[in-house]
C-alpha cells in the first residue's frame, strides 16, 4: 500500500521539488542582481589634488562599497595639456587600502589653468560568491 | 480548462526563468544548465498530464509567447543599472540561439512524456 502511494506521488513530487527550485533560483538571481547593481553604482572614487609651492599633494580615496569586501589595487592619474598632451602621469599601487596619498613636483607653468586631468582606479571587489575587477574613473577635485 | 491555465503558468514561469537565467547566470545560485534541466522536467509534466499533444504544444506555443514579451518587459524593468561586465557577456546571438534550442527541447521533452504515458 505505501509503495503503491510512492509510486503515485513520487512524479508528482519531483515536479514540484523542481518548479520550487525554478522559482527560487529565479528569485535569488534576481535580488543579487539587484542589489549588486545598487552597491556597484554608489561605489567611487574621489582624489582631492592641491599644489603647494610647485609641489602636488594628492589623496584618493575608494568608498561606497557598503557591504562589499575590496581590495583597491592601484590608480592612475594623468594631467593633460589642452592639446591633450600629457604634462604628468602620476600612478601607483594601493595595496588593498582603501586610501593612498601621493607628493610629487609639479610640472612648470601649472598656474595657468588651462590642463585638465583623468584619473582611474583598479579595484577588486567580492560579494558572495561574485568577484570582479572594476575599472572606476576618478573623481578629481582641486584645493 | 483549469490544468491548461495552471500548465501555462508553470511553463511561462519555466521559460522567463531560463531567459533570465541565460542574463543572470553568475547571480543566481544554481548553473544554468540544472535550471535548463528543471524546466525540461516542467514540460515533461506538461506532456504527461494532457491526452492530446495538441494541447500540450498550445500550452507551450502561448506560454513561450507569453514569456518572451514578459522578459522583454522584465529587463528593461531589473536592468535599469546595467552592469557594464554584464552587457559584455551577453550577445544577442548566443541569447536567440539558446532560446530556440531550448524551445525546441521543451517541446521534444514534453512529447517524450506524453508517448510514455500509461494508458488504461
Amino acid at each position: 500500500m505505501l509503495s503503491l502511494v510512492k509510486r503515485v506521488n513520487l512524479p508528482k513530487i519531483v515536479f514540484w521539488i523542481a518548479l520550487t527550485l525554478v522559482v527560487m533560483n529565479y528569485t535569488a538571481g534576481v535580488f543579487v542582481y539587484r542589489n549588486y547593481a545598487r552597491k556597484l553604482s554608489s561605489a567611487k572614487a574621489l582624489c582631492t589634488i592641491r599644489f603647494e609651492d610647485g609641489s602636488i599633494f594628492g589623496k584618493i580615496v575608494v568608498e561606497g562599497f557598503e557591504g562589499l569586501k575590496i581590495h583597491p589595487v592601484d590608480y592612475q592619474i594623468y594631467f593633460y595639456d589642452r592639446r591633450g598632451n600629457v604634462l604628468k602621469m602620476v600612478s601607483s599601487s594601493m595595496f588593498n587600502r582603501p586610501e593612498a596619498e601621493f607628493v610629487t613636483s609639479a610640472w612648470t607653468g601649472y598656474e595657468q589653468k588651462d590642463w585638465h586631468t583623468e584619473g582611474y582606479s583598479n579595484v577588486s571587489v567580492e560579494w558572495l560568491w561574485l568577484k570582479i575587477n572594476l575599472y572606476i574613473p576618478l573623481e578629481v577635485r582641486f584645493e | 480548462m483549469k490544468k491548461i491555465v495552471f500548465f501555462t503558468i508553470v511553463m511561462i514561469i519555466a521559460y522567463h526563468a531560463v531567459v533570465f537565467e541565460l542574463l543572470l547566470n553568475e547571480f543566481s545560485p544554481l548553473p544554468a544548465s540544472l535550471v535548463w534541466i528543471l524546466s525540461l522536467v516542467l514540460s515533461w509534466w506538461v506532456g504527461h498530464e494532457f491526452g492530446h499533444f495538441s494541447k500540450a504544444l498550445w500550452v507551450l506555443g502561448l506560454s513561450f509567447v507569453v514569456a518572451g514579451i514578459l522578459s522583454y518587459v522584465l529587463i528593461g524593468y531589473y536592468m535599469k543599472e546595467t552592469l557594464q561586465f554584464v552587457v559584455q557577456t551577453l550577445t544577442m546571438k548566443a541569447v536567440s540561439v539558446s532560446l530556440l534550442l531550448f524551445f525546441t527541447a521543451t517541446v521534444m521533452s514534453a512529447f517524450f512524456g506524453f508517448m510514455f504515458k500509461p494508458r488504461q
